[in-house]
């Protein structure tokens, strides 16, 4: 018997579950007394089991080591954490700082670390020594940055601790550019010094890390030095003996902490 | 919090592979587009991992991706070759049928399910295989839900009619 569209409609929607409680019951009792309308329910019942199995069917054939295979190659191009505007900067940076430190004859240090040598949290740790292995005695200006002051008053603000020109002396060394970088979302200051000719970054992760006592250790000429108290990080890196960054990183953990 | 987010897309991704895939073949018709469109859904889920709300349902989420690069991918494939989306039914229908010939009837059942409009055939495979209620298929489709029950009827309407002509 033919039906009308509305009723297949109805049928369709019937079938589904989705046809509301007023209609559903309506069509339930046109349904008892209406033979042709009861078959006609069953063949569109059928259509539908019918695509369920040739689709079935149909996912049996899908190419799924071949999908597998670029998903791994997919997963493994991208970093299980986020690729953070750190990472970014970092890339930009080593370009433009790779060029300096050939024009000056200095050459990037290779040096990498190995991710074991860190704790999770300790990634922008991490960050910090490969960025640091791309500088070069210029990078950090041939005289302090005119704008050193503001430059720590904006740090102070973002990181929440007082930093100024005197706190940031240690020995004889005096900072001589501030950045505000930022890890993941969270603000990043970096000050910068020359031992002699030697590149020093001291810097401040504001990330509500855990306290951590003073933490020194060398490796291929680098030292660095970390802990953390105030619910920020902090760490002072550069190629000079262990023994001298320990003790200016302990004298800037008395002075800003 | 988003690393628990990333994680679950990444070790997840894997099991909807196969679906993703089905999906992207009723949509594009042919398997290497399919495939390529997978792939696309994958990496685009990966750099969008932290996006994806926990507790909610990875494969839906998927799909909407999958389905957003398709519309995207055939937009701009139209405007260059100035000329309509390519044609879905005959591959589905072809490549389907040459790949699954053991089973017939199912390969007959796709090659009815290839030949309908593209929009009733994504309709279909949405509600009736991929389990998705009328309104989250409306949702996904940016349509009312009347178009939804309106493309179901046509094509259970034309999927039964081709059952009984090839019965004749």
């Amino acid at each position: 018997m033919a039906t009308s569209d509305n009723d297949d409609r109805k049928l369709s929607a019937y079938l589904d579950g989705e046809l509301g409680e007023a209609e559903r019951t309506t069509l339930e009792t046109r349904l008892a007394g209406d033979p042709g309308l009861r078959a006609r329910l069953e063949a569109l019942r059928a259509a539908a089991d019918r695509t369920r199995a040739a689709f079935a069917a149909l996912l049996e054939t899908a190419p799924v080591a071949e999908m597998r295979s670029r998903l791994d190659t997919a997963l493994a191009d991208a970093p299980a954490r986020a690729a953070s505007p750190w990472r970014r900067r970092v890339v930009a940076i080593a370009a433009v700082v790779a060029i300096g430190a050939f024009a000056a004859g200095v050459g990037a240090g290779r040096w990498s670390v190995e991710s074991s040598n860190f704790a999770e949290r300790d990634d922008w740790r991490q960050a910090v020594v490969e960025y640091m292995a791309l500088y070069a005695p210029e990078s950090f200006g041939e005289a302090p940055s005119p704008q050193l002051a503001d430059q720590l008053a904006s740090l102070s603000r973002r990181l929440g601790a007082p930093l100024d020109v005197d706190r940031l002396k240690v020995d004889d060394l005096s900072p001589r550019r501030a950045e505000l970088l930022q890890y993941d979302g969270a603000p990043l200051g970096q000050i910068g010094y020359l031992d002699g000719a030697t590149p020093v970054a001291f810097c401040i992760l504001r990330d509500g890390e855990p306290d951590a006592a003073l933490a020194a250790a060398a490796r291929d000429g680098f030292a660095f030095a970390s802990w953390a108290q105030g619910g920020r990080g902090f760490m002072l890196i550069g190629k000079i003996p262990i023994e001298r960054l320990t003790t200016l990183a302990r004298a800037l953990k008395e002075k800003t902490g | 919090m988003s690393g628990g987010a990333r994680e679950e897309v990444r070790g997840g991704l894997e099991a909807h592979l196969a679906r993703l895939w089905r999906y992207a073949l009723s949509l594009s018709g042919a398997r290497d587009v399919a495939e390529d469109l997978v792939q696309a859904t994958c990496v685009r889920a990966i750099e969008r991992a932290d996006q994806f709300q926990l507790g909610t349902r990875l494969d839906r989420w998927l799909f909407s991706i999958l389905r957003s690069i398709w519309l995207n991918e055939s937009r701009a494939r139209r405007v260059r070759a100035g000329q309509g989306v390519l044609d879905a039914s005959e591959a589905l229908s072809v490549d389907g049928a040459h790949q699954i010939e053991t089973n017939i009837s199912a390969a007959q059942v796709l090659r009815a399910i290839g030949a309908l409009p593209s929009a009733q055939r994504e309709t279909v495979l949405l509600v009736y295989v991929e389990g998705y209620s009328y309104r989250e298929a409306a949702e996904l489709l940016g349509a009312p839900i009347g178009t939804v029950m309106s493309r179901l009827a046509a094509a259970r309407e034309t999927l039964t009619r081709s059952h009984e002509t090839k019965d004749a």
